[in-house]
């Protein structure tokens, strides 16, 4: 056994001994032991570099507060942790530590010789030095300074680990299950109320845990605490969360909260049914919170505070009493509040020599000088500590009254054990939004305006007593049963014998413990902000804590200051000559302690990431190769390469077969909306440009939708199934836009209006057929239509059965062609397909996909609402003057279609380009001029929209906005392009069929 | 469309293609319903007494309120907005009956029998599987509620038939997200 182990005590469980590693050495350590108790049972302090300046760290707390002992936890492949709290890090048995910052050792380290040039790296020195020349950030400073920053390494294997998430749904959810939340949680479960209580230790009982001596209505305090969770794990109403932090605190009493449920377990590596989760994140949804979350101790500010073995003074106790371990065999006790006493008086119960105890405070109650009389442990009032000596351990301190720098007395020692006093943890209560108030006799903020349902008890709240905590989290509980719905809850008092010290603490000894002495003291030891940054920074013109913080870092380190705000407040203070209270407060923010990215991201990864919506087509178009492409959600098929074919001979085919015989493709993922009610033509006549109220029945027309602005939003055909009855199409990525504003303006702008919508995107499946064999096709199989060319013409829509299946045959063309489109309903649309294809054999019927429906539209001048235009662009700007209802009185856009601006003869106008050589294809987004000019700046006229090799026509094709183009038709104009400058002229949009004879064979 | 199908094509259900069987359990069952009629009806509130004479049975008029009666269900998913199901042979009926309430009371009676999936999960573990990705207090939803809600990324709609027993209709090409999420949640709900 150890040295610094104790012979008993503790809650290590002494016959399981585990093997753990640190940076390649092995050790020791016991079931129960955190790596960081683990590692001091072992008489290692030294684990660390610091970030900036790369000194030597040891362990500074026993908790989530820790700043300095952060390392990087191997768990296997792609399970590498960084800057993981060894205090916080449960030990298993082949556990594997490595420390942070440093090469090629943690004993020498070459990264520490940049400490030599501290001087030149004085605060704000990044934001001095790497101004100038700007051009130098992005090339010279950032990427150096990329290599040389940064806490730990990132991963860089994918992380193999299992993350689930839940909502959670609860009358009281208590925070911290230290007294004040346990006796809030006894006090609250007792009437049936949910309670779910999280506490981020692998234990419940928070400070009970390192004060055995307590005693509780006359029991032990440990035996209070077995019996009390006994008693709450047999309520069916109370969930116990340990391991679990409650890190963000949201609106309306919606509380983040992770559960860690396999990092103390070892590696995961063997275990092949990769079902074991590591994280699961509580989305709480609390009718009330009780915050018990207690305070965190704070450290001294004086020079050469940060050797290893300088650590808080509740730590030692924590380490001693909950692992069992002696941090050294002759600490030091410094502090200004009584707290510290404690630590010195159980360790020296254990048997440890405490070298003494040095107080700032001239005068202490006289109980403490009595019972450290009786201990023998020598008490220097009114003093404090100019130097501390030890390259990689303290070894000695020197020790001078206040304010003089003679009477120096040198004294050993192996560990320095400082309290500055309490500070309440009111991250959460601040995250709620809560105002703070500030209290002179603790020195620090506790929670005063609450703008949530919730209430602090105990420590969190400023009372630090354990007596206070139990009974103010007892009428707490009570009082969040009460409001919660409970019925005469039976209240509880407390009497608690031996409880942890507490004294006031003047505002003045916050934060500075020494002023003089040589070397660094100090305020963020995961930052590397000292004092004498905080001082500098207010003499370079900060004088608002925000400023201060945002230029000397301070607190904006992974553990966001929790030992180091209020110290760095007083000092401000104290440079600004004003009180504390007006120097302002930083705001607390989510995540409390560092969160993992796996556990935020929950399920959404792998196949889960997002949604992938299928076609009911889309099976087929799998089992027949299609190459696919993402249309917003959707997977659509883009083209179907024979084999050996590349896209561009893929889209040739396709072409030519549907402009000779059949193309067949899937326009399922069209929004569909059926607008019905006896107004639904007014309805529609307000939504389109184009008047509806003649339109007959059986009958389809193109539908123009404007924006209030009067620029083109969405388009499609609209079919009228009856008086009252309307087949709506959008286009695909419009369709939710569409449908929104088409309810918004029901439902709030005419409301008079007797109409209703539904949508049947996903009730139909749509199969495109175009060619001038299509009708060939389809009049066998189709029942109860006439398909003779007079009684269904081009633009009309049908009802009847296909294959048995009832359809919705619409008569319509995007390709210029002959077309039907076959609405089946979805489940009937993959059997449809499969018919249509095997009947389709003797006309070559080919599939095509979104590609050659780009292609073909483009053939014809068709426009795509989002191509062509890019919200800019009225009716007039794309030729389409004739999709608007001159006479109807008004219709979403009309009026801003008068505005001067809109009627310019000079705005950009939909044109068709042909290029001089008809083999070059122009790229889409190329900007035009109006003359071949090297002169800069050129006048840009306007840019490419959609450009096409056309199989058709045997030529390039472009479509393409110019300014005032339709009056430019015939003109030569260029291309700029990567290759240089390409000439083109300007044609009429319809490049094939412009007649349009091929849509009425 | 108010024709019986009679069609020798296989109805396809985008579920057909996954391994249902992945993540079954004593603790967990999914099922996907098999095909049904489904109706979205939407008609003032004032003419509902007429509208539930035409489908044939009550029709709830508070929303989240759900009425049933073999095999059909009326849910009220808005203060003009109800959701109807029935068994498929009874389709053809309900459109009928519907149209000759049309001629003086307006509404509208759309066939959206195939825009959604239906699925069945019950078992101890339900409620947590659903919660994983829905919001809602499920524990303390009432049985015989109904709510328009969320799965994780996709809308739902969801039905609490009993304690451990609920019924969601999803949008047809967001079922097999759906149906996986509800796989892994359900799973990991046993860890």
């Amino acid at each position: 056994m150890s040295e610094f182990r104790t012979a008993k005590g503790g809650r290590i469980c002494r016959k399981t001994p585990l093997n753990f590693s640190f940076d390649g050495q092995s050790y020791a350590g016991l079931q129960g032991d955190s790596l960081a108790s683990a590692l001091l049972a072992n008489g290692v302090h030294f684990v660390a570099r610091s970030y900036k300046y790369h000194r030597p760290r040891g362990i500074m707390s026993a908790g989530t507060e820790e700043a300095s002992a952060l390392v990087g936890i191997d768990r296997g492949k792609g399970r590498f942790d960084t800057s993981t709290r060894a205090t916080t890090q449960e030990l298993f048995d082949g556990l594997k530590a490595q420390s942070q910052h440093c090469w090629p050792s943690l004993k020498f380290d070459v990264g520490a010789l940049t400490a030599l040039g501290s001087p030149v790296m004085s605060t704000g020195f990044y934001y001095k030095t790497f101004m100038w020349p700007k051009a130098f950030w992005e090339w010279v400073y950032e990427p150096i300074l990329r290599n040389l920053a940064g806490l730990g390494r990132a991963p860089k294997e994918m992380d193999p680990d299992n993350y689930s998430s839940i909502h959670a749904h609860c009358d009281v959810l208590i925070i911290g299950a230290g007294p004040a939340g346990l006796a809030a949680a006894l006090a609250a479960s007792q009437s049936g109320s949910k309670v779910i209580l999280v506490d981020e230790n692998n234990e419940i009982g928070g400070d009970l845990l390192n004060c055995p001596i307590a005693q509780i209505d006359g029991t032990n305090s440990w035996d209070w605490l077995a019996e009390t969770e006994k008693q709450l794990a047999s309520l069916p109403n109370v969930t116990i969360l340990t391991r679990t932090t409650a890190f963000g605190y949201y609106d309306q009493n919606f509380i983040g909260v992770v559960q860690k449920l396999s990092d103390h377990l070892g590696s995961l590596e063997n275990k092949p049914d990769n079902k074991t989760l590591r994280e699961r994140l509580w989305k709480v949804r609390a009718k009330r919170v009780v915050l018990a979350t207690g305070s965190i101790e704070r450290p001294l500010v004086f020079a050469g505070n940060d050797r290893p073995g300088i650590m808080l003074a509740t730590a030692a106790k924590t380490f001693l009493n909950r692992y069992g371990v002696k941090v050294g065999n002759r600490p030091l006790v410094i502090t200004n509040h009584d707290s510290a006493y404690e630590s010195a008086f159980d360790l020296a119960e254990a048997g440890v020599e405490v070298a003494a105890i040095i107080d700032r405070r001239a005068k202490i109650s006289s109980k403490l000088v009595e019972q450290a009389g009786k201990m023998g442990i020598e008490i220097l009032l009114g003093h404090t500590i100019v130097q501390t000596s030890g390259k990689h351990r303290v070894c000695s301190v020197r020790a001078a009254p206040v304010g003089e720098n003679a009477s120096i007395r040198k004294i050993k020692c192996d560990a320095v054990l400082m309290c500055g006093g309490w500070t309440p943890s009111v991250h959460l209560f601040s995250q709620s939004r809560g105002t703070l108030t500030w209290r002179d006799d603790i020195g620090a903020y506790v929670p005063n305006n609450y703008t949530q349902d919730a209430t602090s008890v105990g420590a969190c709240n400023g009372d630090f007593l354990m007596s206070q905590s139990l009974n103010k989290g007892a009428v707490a509980g009570l009082e969040a049963a009460v409001s919660a719905g409970a019925k005469a809850p039976k209240s509880t008092s407390y009497k608690v014998v031996n409880e942890a010290l507490t004294s006031d603490i003047p505002v003045e000894e916050i934060g500075i413990f020494s002023t003089i002495g040589e070397g660094k003291a100090f305020v963020d030891f995961q930052h590397d902000v000292t004092a004498k940054d905080i001082g500098q920074a207010v003499r370079e013109g900060f004088h608002s804590i925000e400023h201060i913080k945002r230029f000397t870092t301070t607190g904006m380190a992974t553990d966001q200051g929790k030992t180091s705000n209020l110290n760095g407040l007083a000092i401000a203070s104290a440079a600004l000559e004003r009180p504390i209270t007006e120097v302002g407060l930083t705001t607390f923010r989510p995540p409390y302690t560092p969160t993992s990215f796996g556990v935020l991201a929950g399920y959404s990864r792998g196949d889960l990431f997002d949604v992938t919506r299928k076609s009911p087509t889309e099976k087929w178009a799998e089992q027949n190769g299609a190459v696919f492409e993402p249309v917003g959600l959707w997977r659509r098929a883009r083209y179907f390469p024979k084999t050996g074919e590349n896209m561009h001979e893929a889209v040739a085919r396709e072409c030519k077969a549907t402009r000779t015989s059949i193309g067949i493709s899937d326009a399922s993922t069209l929004g569909k909306i059926e607008v019905v009610g006896p107004d639904a033509a007014e309805f529609l006549n307000r939504i389109y440009t184009n008047p509806w109220s003649k339109l007959g029945v059986g009958r389809c027309r193109y539908g123009l939708m404007l924006g209030e602005d009067g620029y083109i939003f969405d388009d499609g055909v609209v079919g009228r199934l009856s008086e009252d009855r309307f087949h709506v199409t959008t286009t695909t990525s419009g369709a939710p836009r569409v449908f929104a504003r088409m309810e918004d303006y029901r439902q709030t702008e005419w409301p008079e209006l007797k109409v209703w919508l539904t949508s049947i995107t996903e009730q139909w499946a749509v199969i495109a057929l175009n060619g001038p064999n299509v009708r060939k096709l389809i009049e066998p199989f189709v029942e109860g239509i006439d398909f003779s060319k007079d009684t269904f013409p081009h633009m009309a829509i049908r009802e009847g059965m296909i294959f048995g299946v009832p359809t919705r045959l619409f008569r319509v063309s995007f390709t210029g062609e002959l077309g039907f489109e076959v609405n089946v309903p979805s489940a009937y649309g993959l059997g449809v397909w499969q018919r249509l294809m095997e009947a389709g054999k003797k006309f070559d019927i080919v599939p095509y996909g979104t590609e050659s429906l780009h292609m073909l539209r483009a053939e014809k001048g068709y426009i795509i609402v989002g191509q062509e235009t890019d919200g800019t662009q009225t009716p007039d700007d794309m030729g389409m003057n004739w999709a608007i209802g001159k006479k109807k009185q008004d219709f979403i856009g009309k009026r801003s279609l008068v505005r001067s601006d809109m009627l310019a003869p000079n705005r950009k106008q939909l044109v068709g380009l042909m290029t001089n050589d008809a083999n070059i294809v122009l790229d889409e987004g190329a900007q035009i001029m109006g003359e071949k000019s090297n002169v800069i700046p050129a006048k840009m006229i306007g840019h490419i929209t959609s450009s096409y090799w056309s199989e058709t026509l045997q030529h390039s094709i472009a479509l393409a906005i110019i300014d005032g183009g339709r009056a430019r038709m015939g003109e030569e104009i260029y291309i700029s392009m990567p290759g240089g400058f390409y000439p083109a002229r300007i044609v009429d949009p319809v490049f094939y069929d412009p007649e349009g004879e091929r849509l009425n064979v | 469309m108010s024709e019986q199908i009679e069609t020798t094509l296989n109805p396809f259900n985008p579920l057909d293609d996954m391994n249902l069987d992945a993540a079954q359990g004593p603790d967990l069952i999914m099922r996907p319903i098999e095909n049904c009629a489904r109706f979205n009806l939407r008609i003032s509130i004032e003419q509902l007494k007429k509208a539930a004479a035409a489908f044939g049975m009550d029709i709830p008029d508070s929303v989240g309120s759900m009425s049933s009666r073999a095999e059909k269900y009326a849910l009220c998913l808005g203060p003009d907005e109800w959701l109807l199901l029935a068994p498929q042979k009874s389709a053809d009926e309900i459109i009928t009956r519907f149209a000759k309430l049309a001629k003086n009371n307006s509404h509208s009676l759309v066939d959206v029998s195939h825009r959604t999936i239906g699925i069945e999960i019950s078992g101890s573990l339900a409620q947590l599987a659903l919660s994983a990705g829905c919001p809602l207090d499920l524990e303390n939803m009432q049985i015989g509620r109904c709510t328009r809600t969320i799965l994780d990324k996709a809308e739902i709609i969801l039905m609490k038939l009993e304690q451990q027993r609920y019924r969601l209709e999803v949008i047809r090409s967001f079922a097999p997200y759906v149906w996986s999420f509800l796989e892994k949640s359900g799973q990991d709900a046993r860890a």
